[in-house]
């Protein structure tokens, strides 16, 4: 990258000019780095995200890493336009936990122990970006419970042969 | 949309990842001796190389060819390139150029201006309309208002000193000139001809020598828009008039504007490679 000297804007455009590197030729030299960088539209964004857990879990969600909310939505105003992650931050298997220790565990000391899942979403300017997740558990469970409800419909519904 | 509002929907933004403010190309020159300044005019770029007695200035192409070099009498300490004019402010004397390099003019300064640091800084001159304004120090300080074509001297502002070692300008649209004095910022609307002085919440030591003037924490920048001045004092960036500020990590090197929105460089460190990043603030006024 090398160190920052000066930077100069005109219309649209950044200019970054950097000390790339000293060179020990014959006598001294510098490198320098010149950065053309065409400017954008930074008007901030906004996002929703929401993700919908497992029953056995706690939940949080963040933003950029800054911004925390509890389960299981969040908004949030004056995104910087550009690249975001969106992490979903797991208390782990609340069940284990709850065999382990033997007893229920208070909804307060259950803290994040990992990142779960992470997006990456593109905030454009002055627009709103959405994601809305769900864990894939829950989309088995619900796909099994479907099922369930499928076969027992197709079993109230069979006739026996009429001999 | 209340102005900390503005500040505070203000987030960092990360150029080099993002979509927006994609560098487009990148231009590496070398150059003989030590860097002194540069500036940029389209697609020439000016570098000044530091000589203890004479300078040179070589113009690049953007796309790294050599286009032709020249001298200038003194250390060259800061340069400013528009519409094909090139203005290369040395310690004592003013130069004029043509985008060919071919000098138009010369006048010798009536102080001398210090070297700037070498992590930019606030400038010693800028150009308004036909008017350039060159701030220079020495036994006293003025702020010198010459022809921009012919660099006659129209205009001449003495500047109070007090125990400041050097006057600079805000960056931005206005004429605003400040020193960085013992009890505060001392800053000189040269349009208006009013001063005024801020006390600032860090009483930073400057001293003066041959290498430039250093302070501790760093040169505060000073940034003009829309006749409201904003001020970058190590970490924090405050809205003068409203006393608006925000703090961001690392200390800010560059401030600038489009019209549009601030511009900040911050680094995590004194002399630390600045994050690949600049951060943008939202012009409280809209778009201009």
């Amino acid at each position: 990258m090398g160190h920052f000297l000066d930077a100069a804007i005109r219309d649209d455009v950044l200019y970054l000019i950097r000390l790339s590197r000293s060179l020990e030729l014959p006598g001294y030299a510098t490198e320098i780095g010149i950065d053309v960088i065409r400017l954008g539209d930074y008007s901030p964004g906004n996002a929703l995200f929401c993700y919908l857990p497992t029953l056995a879990e706690r939940i949080w969600l963040s933003i950029s890493g800054v911004v925390a909310s509890d389960c299981c939505c969040i908004f949030v105003r004056g995104l910087m336009p550009g690249w975001h992650t969106f992490d979903v931050v797991s208390s782990g298997d609340l069940t284990k936990q709850i065999l382990i220790r033997g007893g229920m565990l208070k909804w307060e000391s259950i803290l994040p122990k990992e990142v779960k899942q992470s997006y990456v979403v593109y905030v454009e300017p002055g627009r709103t970006a959405y994601l809305v997740d769900v864990d894939t558990a829950f989309i088995y469970l619900v796909a099994s419970f479907c099922l369930f409800m499928y076969f027992l419909f197709k079993l109230a519904t069979i006739r026996p042969y009429d001999d | 949309m209340t102005p900390l509002y503005v500040l505070v929907a203000a987030a960092l933004l990360v150029v080099f990842v993002s979509g927006v403010g994609l560098v487009e190309r990148s231009t590496y020159v070398v150059v003989p001796g030590f860097y002194g300044a540069a500036c940029i005019d389209g697609d020439v770029a000016y570098i000044v190389t530091k000589g203890s007695d004479n300078s040179i200035v070589y113009a690049w192409s953007l796309n790294g060819t050599l286009l032709g070099r020249v001298w200038v009498y003194g250390p060259g300490v800061e340069c400013l390139a528009t519409e094909g004019r090139l203005y290369v402010l040395a310690h004592r004397d003013i130069y004029l150029f043509d985008r060919d390099l071919r000098q138009l003019g010369a006048a010798e300064l009536k102080g001398v201006v210090f070297n700037r640091s070498p992590f930019a800084g606030s400038p010693h001159m800028v150009l308004r309309g036909d008017r350039l304004y060159i701030a220079s120090g020495g036994d006293e300080l003025f702020v010198e208002v010459r022809d921009a074509n012919t660099l006659r001297l129209l205009d001449i502002y003495k500047l109070p000193k007090g125990r400041c070692p050097e006057w600079r300008f805000a960056r931005g649209d206005g004429v605003v000139a400040y020193g960085v004095c013992p009890d505060g910022l001392v800053i000189f609307d040269v349009e208006r001809t009013s001063n005024k002085t801020l006390p600032l919440d860090y009483a930073p030591t400057c001293h003066a020598d041959l290498g430039g003037v250093t302070c501790s924490g760093g040169y505060p920048q000073l940034l003009s828009l829309g006749g409201r001045l904003y001020l970058a004092s190590g970490s924090t960036l405050t809205w003068l008039d409203k006393n608006v500020s925000r703090a961001f990590p690392g200390r800010i090197y560059y401030l600038d504007t489009d019209g549009r929105y601030i511009y900040m460089w911050p680094t995590t460190r004194w002399q630390d490679s600045p994050r690949s990043s600049t951060s943008g603030l939202r012009s409280p006024w809209g778009t201009s």
